[in-house]
């Protein structure tokens, strides 16, 4: 207690001194008075003596350095010293101190917008307790097989044969037809049906209600309970509190509502956020997908997740689970051959699931980097250079005994003052970032809202420590190695050229980095430029989008045929539509693909494989006239293609060439992997479009015809003779309304307006985003070479004054620090060249549709680049023409 | 110089706190002055503080809240700063005095036994 007291004093005492140094004086003062009139002073040998109590009472300076350290905290007394003196310091360099954080808040402010992002899309842990021992398990086809859901009866082995794992959850996401009353107009919104103990494994409390019993939600279709996201409850039942233990209505099934989460729990699935959380056991209920789905074996749509047991490692989980996996290969090979268990972190499974994404994320936080590393070699640069103007006050300290450590640390605390500026001022760039970023467009329950959070704020931090202890580095061994004797001489101490050849190295590796960077953008640029006036294939103009489900309906099979003949013909009627077609895959819309695993008959699949896993599309006879896919050889679909007629197929240009390649593709067979599908035959070839994205290479794709096969999920696509197709979304809907009151429609915009936020929209976000990062790093390492070639004349005054009196121009000297100046950017963009035919190499593998750099970019690049370093260059080097010789030489 | 002065390096801080405290609760309020020649005095001039072992020690024992200090005027009419013993500083002197018993009554038994 009076030890803490005594600390919190002394803390005090730091900041604001109690006892002044001369009220310490005064004391010891009166003492050594004292001691000295003791000794009687009127005697023979009086000095003696006078000298011996002095010295016994010992020196009044050494007792006040003693005492200003027991007054305050001596370390912290430095510190602050420290701190006051780097202040001082950069009061008197407004102009170092302005560039100086100004890099630093460049380099802070990109990479922390930056790692926002790449925090919300993949780093974030799971919201749930201890999130780091969830785990996720999956039973994959191969490496590169994102499709690697399990059927529930797996799962349920799975959990039951589990000693590892607390526990293991499932679940899927689900469209329902959603109202809050009975006879109310359903709306579809995205869930979860989760295994009955989703809640209690992730630890996760709803924050009003309560969660699944035990027990509940383990019958099949028994009970009928939903908990809501805080999201759905906020933003579209207006945080209604009597909803609790009211009844809601999914696909026209009560449901009785037990709980609402907390706002913290925003899904295992991000960035996308549920709605609701109902049991798996109610799926058949809310409209069968399949007969007995959850009694299928390869019906595999669930994702699992389970807890790991305190201290049961990753791998011997797996070992555990992949045993019982073994065991259920061989006792259901039809529906789990050829796929193996695997237990994987969540971070791994996200970074797999989402590889596009991850190359974006590494590229954007590569060229954060590189701009970082540009900000803190101007950083070092400058303080280089403050460094030798300082290297005789470091030697004079050095020589009156100051040690090492103590002046390392001023050091330091020099390079800690201008981090934590430069961080404040990041973080306000930071938040200008993340706001734009806050903008990529996204909907449907998709959240992809980057923060200004702790995590950011302490990813800054850490950015800044590591950037001051890079740039506080150089200056701080230059310091330290500083010979004393010549220091202390000349005021030009050590060998200059050593010194100046290291920044020079410093400016020759951003300009190296600049060329990298616009050799990136350049790429991106052309590669933008490309994607706009791509054709993907089919028409993108004059075309209204809507989508239903007609499960969410509770339909029959043949319910849905009339249902969507109907819906089509009426389309078709409408005044101002002039064709109508429906596919179950709409291209670009990254909410409705399908993949289907295929047999090609007579071609050898890589290593093993029994089937091949390729996008494909159920179409009606109308689709190809209606989107103008060209049909290149035999037929489209046409209404003779019946159920029970002879099952065909339609492939894409690519998709032949890959399985029958120098091979006519029509009349060769192909079967679906799954469903025991009979063999169908190829009728047709079309052209080669962009199925998923603009930039995509060549795709292979499969159609099939509506008629041969079932879908509940469909979306209609109008042809309107307008150019403008949303007037007919009205009408459109008034149709589905008259047919089947309770269907819910969806997704209800042109197609110009999709094809746009995917081929523009997002990418123009891309373009900008690396062009800004790209631009700060080239104007950083501008101001590098400009302060670089401005110091380096100043320092030179007297020796271009020499030149001068000599008899050089002012011209010759022009050339002479423009020479100097263009050496450093050649020497840069070479090595910069280098480096970026790496790093293109790496982009055009990296990003698909890139493609390899424009030669004209190796072209261009670098002349800009020596323009700009030229004009960096110029105004120092007007300085020093100006330079008068007599003032010059007149100098020291 | 004669011989190495005894003791006077050697006074171990928990000592000192001891000594200074036991000093102001015996005689009242004193300046350091006053404190040093009373140690000195009661240890027969062995015990020799130099300054900055001493005003260091005061100056703690102030930040601890066991003393207080205020500028005076000595019986000369000097201004000098005059320390006192606070309660904390008493109940502080009674804990140490006992520990200190009881440290040397076991140091004292562990020396006369022979074996």
């Amino acid at each position: 207690m009076a030890a803490l007291r005594e600390w919190l004093i002394r803390l005090w005492g730091t900041v604001r001194r109690q006892r002044t140094d001369e009220d310490l004086e005064q004391e010891l003062r009166f003492h050594h008075d004292l001691a000295v009139e003791g000794t009687g002073r009127h005697t023979a040998s009086g000095e003696d003596l006078e000298r011996e109590a002095a010295l016994r009472a010992g020196g009044i300076a050494h007792a006040m350095e003693h005492m200003r350290d027991q007054r305050g905290l001596p370390w912290l007394d430095d510190g602050v010293r420290d701190v006051r003196h780097a202040l001082r310091l950069l009061r008197r360099n407004p102009v170092f101190a302005a560039i100086a954080i100004a890099s630093l808040a460049v380099g802070v402010g990109a990479n922390c917008a930056i790692f926002s992002l790449a925090d919300e899309l993949f780093l974030r842990p799971l919201p749930v307790r201890d999130a780091a021992a969830v785990m996720t398990i999956s039973t994959d086809a191969g490496e590169d097989d994102a499709y690697d859901a399990m059927s529930y009866p797996n799962y349920l082995d799975l959990r039951d044969a589990s000693q590892s794992f607390e526990g293991l959850v499932a679940y899927r996401i689900s469209t329902v037809g959603f109202a809050r009353a009975a006879g109310a107009t359903r709306e579809t919104h995205r869930g979860a049906l989760v295994s009955d103990n989703f809640f209690r494994v992730l630890g996760v409390e709803p924050a009003i209600g309560r969660a699944f019993a035990p027990g509940e939600g383990l019958v099949p279709g028994r009970d009928a309970v939903v908990v809501l996201s805080d999201d759905f409850w906020r933003n579209t039942l207006g945080a209604d509190p009597s909803i609790l233990d009211d009844i809601v209505w999914m696909n026209g099934v009560a449901f009785h509502v037990i709980g609402v989460l907390p706002a913290s729990f925003t899904g295992t699935e991000q960035p996308l956020r549920p709605a609701f959380y109902a049991p798996i056991a109610m799926a058949p209920r809310l409209g069968a997908r399949l007969e007995g789905e959850l009694a299928r074996r390869d019906d595999r749509v669930y994702s699992v997740k389970g807890r790991l047991k305190p201290g049961v490692s990753k791998a011997r989980a797996r070992a555990e689970l992949a045993g019982r996996w073994d065991a259920l290969v061989r006792e259901y090979p039809e529906a789990n051959r050829h796929r193996t268990l695997n237990v994987r972190s969540e971070l791994e499974e996200r970074l797999r699931e989402d590889p596009w994404d991850v190359v974006l994320m590494a590229i954007f936080s590569a060229l954060a980097a590189v701009v970082l590393i540009i900000a803190c070699a101007n950083v070092a640069n400058l303080m280089l250079g403050r460094a030798r103007a300082r290297a005789r006050e470091m030697a004079v300290r050095l020589a009156l005994g100051v040690s090492r450590g103590r002046l390392l640390r001023q050091l330091f605390t020099e390079a800690a003052v201008l981090a934590i500026a430069g961080f404040a001022a990041g973080i306000a760039l930071a938040y200008a970032g993340i706001r734009f970023l806050q903008t990529i467009p996204t909907r449907d329950q998709i959240v992809i809202a980057p923060q200004l959070d702790e995590r950011v704020l302490l990813f800054g931090v850490l950015v800044a420590a590591a950037s001051a202890i890079l740039f506080g580095l150089a200056p701080a061994r230059q310091g330290l190695r500083t010979d004393l004797a010549p220091a202390l001489k000349t005021s030009e101490p050590g060998d200059a050229r050593t010194r100046i050849a290291g920044r020079h190295v410093l400016v020759v590796g951003q300009i190296a980095a600049s060329m990298v960077l616009l050799v990136a953008i350049g790429m991106l640029l052309d590669g933008f430029r490309k994607a706009v006036v791509l054709d993907p294939g089919f028409r993108t103009d004059h075309l209204m989008l809507m989508t239903t489900d007609t499960a969410l309906v509770q339909d029959t099979a043949a319910q849905t045929r009339a249902f969507y003949r109907e819906l089509a013909e009426r389309a078709r009627a409408l005044p101002g539509a002039t064709a109508a077609a429906l596919t179950s895959a709409v291209p670009f819309d990254l909410n409705a693909q399908e993949i289907e695993p295929i047999i090609p008959e007579g071609s050898q699949l890589p290593d093993g494989q029994e089937s091949v896993s390729t996008p494909a599309a159920v179409v009606d006879e109308r689709y190809f006239d209606t989107m103008r896919v060209r049909v290149a050889a035999g037929r489209g679909f046409t209404v003779d293609d019946r159920d029970g007629s002879r099952p065909v197929a339609i492939v894409n240009e690519e998709l032949a060439k890959t399985y029958w390649p120098h091979q006519d593709p029509i009349g060769k067979r192909l079967r679906l992997a799954e469903g025991g599908s009979p063999w169908l035959e190829i009728v047709g070839v079309t052209q080669t479009g962009k199925y998923r994205w603009i930039a995509e290479g060549p795709t292979p794709f499969l159609y099939l015809p509506f008629s041969q096969h079932a879908r509940t999920r469909m979306s209609l696509l109008v042809e309107t003779a307008g150019a403008d197709a949303a007037p007919i979304a009205a009408p459109l809907r008034d149709i589905v309304r008259t047919i089947d009151a309770n269907q819910p429609v969806s997704n209800v915009q042109t197609f110009a307006s999709l094809y746009h936020e995917r081929t523009i929209a997002v990418p123009l976000m891309i373009m900008q985003t690396v062009g800004t990062i790209a631009l700060l790093g080239l104007t950083l390492a501008l101001i590098g070479l400009y302060g670089l070639v401005a110091y380096s004349v100043a320092r030179r005054t007297r020796e271009i004054g020499i030149r001068m009196a000599i008899g050089a121009g002012k011209s010759d000297v022009l050339a002479m620090v423009l020479r100097e100046g263009l050496k450093l950017s050649i020497v840069g963009i070479a090595i910069g060249g280098v480096v970026s035919v790496w790093v293109a190499r790496a982009l055009t593998a990296a990003l698909v549709g890139v493609g390899a750099p424009n030669p004209a970019t190796y072209a261009v690049v670098p002349v800009v680049l020596i323009a700009l370093t030229m004009a960096a260059t110029y105004f120092p080097a007007r300085r020093a023409a100006r330079v008068d010789p007599l003032i010059a030489l007149r100098q020291e | 110089m004669p011989n190495r002065e005894p003791a006077k390096a050697d006074v171990l801080q928990g000592t000192l706190d001891l000594m200074v405290l036991q000093t102001l609760a015996a005689l009242g309020p004193l300046h350091g002055y006053a404190i040093a020649a009373r140690l000195e005095q009661v240890s027969g001039g062995s015990l020799q503080l130099n300054m900055g072992t001493l005003y260091p020690g005061l100056m703690r024992l102030e930040q601890r809240g066991l003393l207080r200090a205020k500028w005076g005027v000595t019986g000369n009419n000097r201004r000098a700063r005059f320390y006192a013993i606070t309660p904390a500083g008493r109940r502080q002197l009674a804990t140490e005095r006992s520990a200190w018993t009881r440290m040397t009554s076991i140091i004292d038994a562990l020396l006369r036994d022979p074996a």
